[in-house]
């Protein structure tokens, strides 16, 4: 089977008050301090102008704003068919912030049926869905769960999926939010060769991996 | 590359234990749909197929102690020591790996009653997959997928892949979903639900029922199996979005055209230029889930190939829907058998689609199985006979 070098195009982080674009701080709001606020002030500074996001739950606000700021800096992202380009992530806590929320709202019996619009979110994978709709993609969608980032099995099964020729991009990451806490570290992945608009790639291997997510 | 096969399977649902009593039921045209009066998890009714509780712990007990675990490990740990037991694999080795589908695990701990009986780490779906494959002293990490309503189908094309790829050479696949009040309320705000046993692709279906069930198969790179019935090789499959919206299907059915496009054409061979012999559709009874994927099998060119959905016998089993609806797929494929679609009277949908309204003896060889779910996510899946 045909191996293909790949290469880590840009990475976005957004964790503890803090925006990273390529592990360099781009926009820091220690004064927003809850996730929700904190979140709408990213989407404020970088002027995302996408009103479908404040239907969004916490979660797949997270997820959006990360991978909005990463295609938007990545021009080579639009040399892809949407049917080229292919999802994976994961996390820990699965929905279980909106679940919390949705779980106290149907405690009250006057709130049986609440909004479905709240309960369409009690599933992790809705952030890829978001995502996907602003970008156009269109392949392969895994959402996985573990305590933690599961790199020795993630990194190769995401080379697995550009060698067999599933993919030609993949979005690939960690989007994970809890109550104050939140992380989300995603990255571009693509074929080497195809970074002629970034200064520098690095090579998609585990250790290269773990360095990024170490930080 | 190796081949992947389902050298063994279980289904748990109110229909039975095993796959055997499961199908037994479906070919006599049972359903575990009923309606559930119990107005203090269900204020407003609710017509489902829910497990029996005394019935579980029972079964349960036989294995370890009932109390100690939830409703959906107690499941999923019964489903899949069956389908271990019948497949005669070591699944303490380190070449066999778990993986758990699931959309909700143990969402009954986030009730107030469960939570001082349980660590609220038991909501979390990894910790339940630790617990699966702890029971059956698996050494490796085990993986978990929650993709919403394809997560049972997604999980098998991820476990052939693995083997594919030669990380494992068995792998157990195991998915399991429960109904409280959290995911009744849901549905039900959604106006998704029919007050009676649903009825797929038909003209007066008026939405679907969901349903708790367990699945599990035992895939491998070798076909040999200690099951009397042989083995089903499992063909490629694929996963896609429709890129549409997070809670509708697409008018165009396009993200489910592309992933049978894909397993088609990945499976070409084993197809040898023939249509699928039949269609495992989602088929959940909503207007719009069977208009879309009627829509996208007629772009695929496959209107003709019969179709079922097993929706009105088990309901919408959410993660464990893909795997009980392979699994029965799978035993079709083995008895050489058309299943009835149960519910279905008069065509339904905009583009026709070849219901199977009775089931029938037929030679048939392949089968696709389809899934769709919230994130407008599908996935596609192709099963063939197996010759020994």
């Amino acid at each position: 089977m045909k191996h293909n070098k790949l290469v880590i195009q840009n990475s976005c982080r957004i964790a503890k008050s803090t925006v990273w674009l390529n592990q360099q701080p781009v926009f820091t709001n220690e004064e927003a301090g809850k996730p929700g606020l904190f979140l709408k002030s990213v989407y404020k500074h970088f002027e995302t102008a996408y009103p479908k996001f404040f239907k969004m739950d916490k979660l797949s606000k997270l997820g959006f704003l990360a991978a909005d700021i990463l295609i938007k800096n990545s021009p080579v992202f639009s040399s892809y068919k949407p049917n080229d380009i292919g999802l994976i992530m994961a996390n820990s806590a699965s929905s279980l912030d909106t679940d919390l929320n949705y779980q106290e709202t149907i405690k009250d019996p006057d709130n049986y049926f609440p909004s479905p619009s709240l309960f369409v979110y009690t599933l992790p994978n809705i952030v890829m869905g978001e995502i996907c709709i602003k970008h156009h993609i269109q392949g392969e969608n895994n959402f996985f769960i573990s305590s933690q980032a599961h790199l020795d099995f993630l990194q190769p099964y995401v080379q697995q999926l550009f060698d067999e020729g599933m993919v030609k991009c993949v979005l690939f990451g960690w989007v994970d939010l809890l109550g104050e806490a939140y992380d989300a570290r995603l990255l571009l992945i693509t074929e080497a060769g195809m970074n002629r608009h970034t200064a520098e790639s690095i090579i998609f291997e585990t250790k290269n991996l773990e360095a990024v997510f170490a930080s | 590359m190796p081949e992947t096969f389902i050298i063994a399977d279980n289904i748990i649902s109110p229909l039975g234990f095993d796959t055997r009593e499961n199908m037994q039921a479906i070919h006599q045209g049972d359903t575990g749909i009923k309606q559930i009066n119990d107005r203090d998890q269900f204020p407003n009714g609710l017509c489902a197929a829910l497990m029996d509780t005394t019935v579980l712990n029972n079964r349960f007990s036989a294995m370890a102690d009932p109390p100690a675990f939830t409703r959906f490990e107690k499941m999923a740990l019964l489903s899949a020591d069956d389908a271990i037991n019948q497949s005669g694999i070591d699944p303490a080795r380190r070449d066999t790996l778990f993986i758990l589908a699931t959309t909700k695990g143990s969402i009954d701990v986030i009730e107030d009653a469960h939570k001082n009986r349980f660590d609220k780490d038991r909501l979390y779906l990894w910790k339940a997959a630790e617990i699966l494959s702890k029971q059956f002293n698996n050494p490796n990490k085990p993986l978990v997928i929650s993709n919403a309503c394809i997560s049972g189908v997604l999980a098998i094309i991820l476990g052939k892949r693995l083997i594919d790829a030669g990380h494992y050479a068995q792998v157990v696949v195991c998915g399991a979903d429960i109904i409280t009040r959290f995911v009744a309320s849901g549905f039900q705000s959604f106006q998704a639900l029919s007050d009676e046993v649903c009825r797929p692709f038909d003209k007066d279906r008026k939405g679907l029922n969901i349903g708790e069930a367990a699945g599990t198969v035992v895939l491998s790179s070798n076909p040999d199996t200690a099951a009397a019935d042989g083995s089903i090789l499992v063909g490629r499959g694929f996963s896609s979005n429709d890129a549409n919206h997070i809670s509708a299907p697409s008018r165009t059915g396009e993200g489910l055209f592309q992933v049978i496009e894909k397993t088609l054409q990945a499976n070409a061979s084993l197809y040898a230029g023939s249509l699928p012999d039949f269609i495992s559709a989602h088929g959940t009874a909503t207007l719009y889930n069977d208009e879309m994927e009627a829509t996208a099998i007629n772009r695929a060119g496959l209107a003709s190939a019969p179709v079922n959905s097993f929706k009105a016998y088990w309901g919408h089993a959410l993660g464990a829907a893909g795997l009980i609806e392979s699994i029965a797929s799978a035993h079709s494929l083995k008895n050489q058998i058309l299943l009835q679609s149960a519910g279905f009277h008069e065509k339904g949908t905009t583009h026709p689609l070849n219901i199977i309204q009775q089931t029938r003896k037929q030679q048939i060889k392949s089968c696709l199985k389809l899934a769709s779910g919230f994130g407008g996510c599908n996935a596609g899946l192709s099963l063939f006979t197996h010759e020994a």
